[in-house]
């Protein structure tokens, strides 16, 4: 029997009774701009349709604890994780790549050397179509990153196959009805955005994606 | 015809066995040595043989978890499914291996077989099982006429939370004439036959989704 929790006491999520079972959890360790929302949703999405839990750095947490310590627990109580190398270019007027994805993504091969066989770390590095990732992290060479172009029609088949792959997952949606089902998935999250706007908690996002997979 | 046979590294032997006797029929058959799948070179050769097969065999060994070579020719197998719906993903299992849920996944039909080896000594048997479930559109093969004929009716669910499945699974096919019934050493089912415990399993996760979005949302309420 679980307790009730305390009156005016946050819980958040993965911990206590928001605790996700590492076997079925997913850390995304994608871009969260503006331009690269839609694929960000539909990997969210994706995740959810394959019967597992998103887990991200957008979490909420106790401001007590620091960022990144947020980020490597959510991490390594994540058997699995997806990683998008598409923001590591050069930007704005100083021409910086961004490389929390990169140092995310170490973390999270590390992880495979720390944990059990059992729940031993799998990871998915996705790039666009061209990308020379390999002239900044030349040591991805022996790992071959998925390719997609960009459009959500051809990552959310990428990511399916990976995680329908996964032994942990017992029944995974087929890309076309992720695709036929996402629209709604995105009017959602634009409603919630109304009601929350920057600040939309993870847990809502997690739940509106849920409510649209118990229907598939 | 031709296909292509995915298999684990532990089942080497019997995949070179079953290899040669399907292509000893006339079947074309494309695989990769287990000694061979690794590094850049044989993700780019595997890629294009699977998606030139016109059907996929699925070889599964009696331990759970593939290997990551294995892993990656299901990714693509099943990515090659979904693009070509005629492609089927066909799975072979060794004795009381179950299937990979994966399978399922493909947009050929509940009338795709399932080919348990009772006894992989026996790869003639095991050959001819699968050229039999190869063959499109034949009107030789008997189809079920209900539910508990294809063991849907007759699935034990098992242990709490384990994943169970059929081991005898739809009527063996026969045909009068020139071809031999199934061997007694195979058992042939079809995928439909497995969905009552697929959709067992998949409920179990929306209880458990469920269970976890409630305590989200109590969580918010707090």
């Amino acid at each position: 029997m679980t307790s009730t929790p305390l009156k005016g006491v946050r819980e958040h999520f993965g911990r206590g009774r928001l605790a996700v079972e590492p076997a079925k959890a997913v850390f995304i360790n994608c871009p969260f701009d503006a331009e690269f929302e839609p694929t960000f949703d539909a990997i969210l999405f994706s995740v959810v349709c394959c019967g597992l839990i998103p887990r991200s750095a957008l979490e909420s947490g106790s401001v007590a604890v620091p960022r990144m310590e947020r980020i490597v627990r959510a991490i390594f109580s994540s058997k699995y994780s997806i990683h998008d190398l598409s923001r590591c270019r050069g930007e704005g007027s100083e021409q910086l790549a961004r490389f929390n994805m990169p140092l995310e993504l170490g973390i999270a091969m590390a992880r495979r050397f720390t944990s059990r066989n059992a729940q031993q770390h799998d990871w998915l590095v996705l790039v666009p179509e061209g990308h020379g990732y390999l002239k900044f992290v030349s040591d991805l060479g022996g790992f071959d990153p998925l390719r997609h172009d960009g459009n959500i029609e051809s990552v959310v088949p990428t990511v399916v196959s990976w995680l329908a792959t996964r032994p942990d997952v017992d029944r995974a949606a087929t890309p076309r009805e992720v695709l036929a089902a996402l629209p709604q998935f995105q009017s959602e999250k634009a409603r919630l955005r109304q009601d929350w706007g920057e600040r939309l908690p993870w847990s809502d996002l997690v739940l509106a994606a849920t409510r649209i997979y118990e229907t598939l | 015809m031709h296909v292509f046979l995915s298999y684990p590294a532990a089942n080497q032997k019997l995949a070179d066995r079953l290899r040669a006797e399907l292509s000893r029929d006339g079947l074309s058959v494309s695989a990769f040595d287990a000694g061979e799948r690794a590094g850049v070179e044989w993700r780019k050769q595997v890629e294009p043989m699977i998606r030139a097969a016109d059907d996929i065999l699925i070889l599964v060994g009696p331990r759970r978890n593939p290997d990551e070579a294995q892993q990656l020719e299901w990714r693509v197998a099943l990515q090659a499914a979904w693009q070509d719906p005629r492609k089927r993903l066909i799975p072979v299992l060794v004795r009381d291996a179950a299937p990979p849920p994966f399978v399922f996944g493909d947009y050929a039909g509940d009338d795709t077989k399932v080919i348990r080896l009772l006894d992989p000594r026996d790869v003639r048997g095991a050959a001819q099982a699968i050229r039999k479930a190869l063959q499109r559109g034949s009107s030789d093969v008997s189809k079920p006429d209900s539910e508990e004929e294809a063991g849907g009716g007759g699935c034990d669910p098992g242990p709490k939370g384990a994943q169970s499945y059929p081991v005898m699974g739809g009527p063996r096919s026969q045909r009068e004439g020139d071809e031999p019934p199934t061997p007694d050493s195979v058992d042939v089912g079809t995928k439909a036959s497995y969905y009552p415990a697929i959709e067992e399993a998949r409920q179990e996760r929306v209880q458990k989704l469920k269970e976890f979005a409630k305590h989200l949302r109590d969580s918010q309420r707090s």
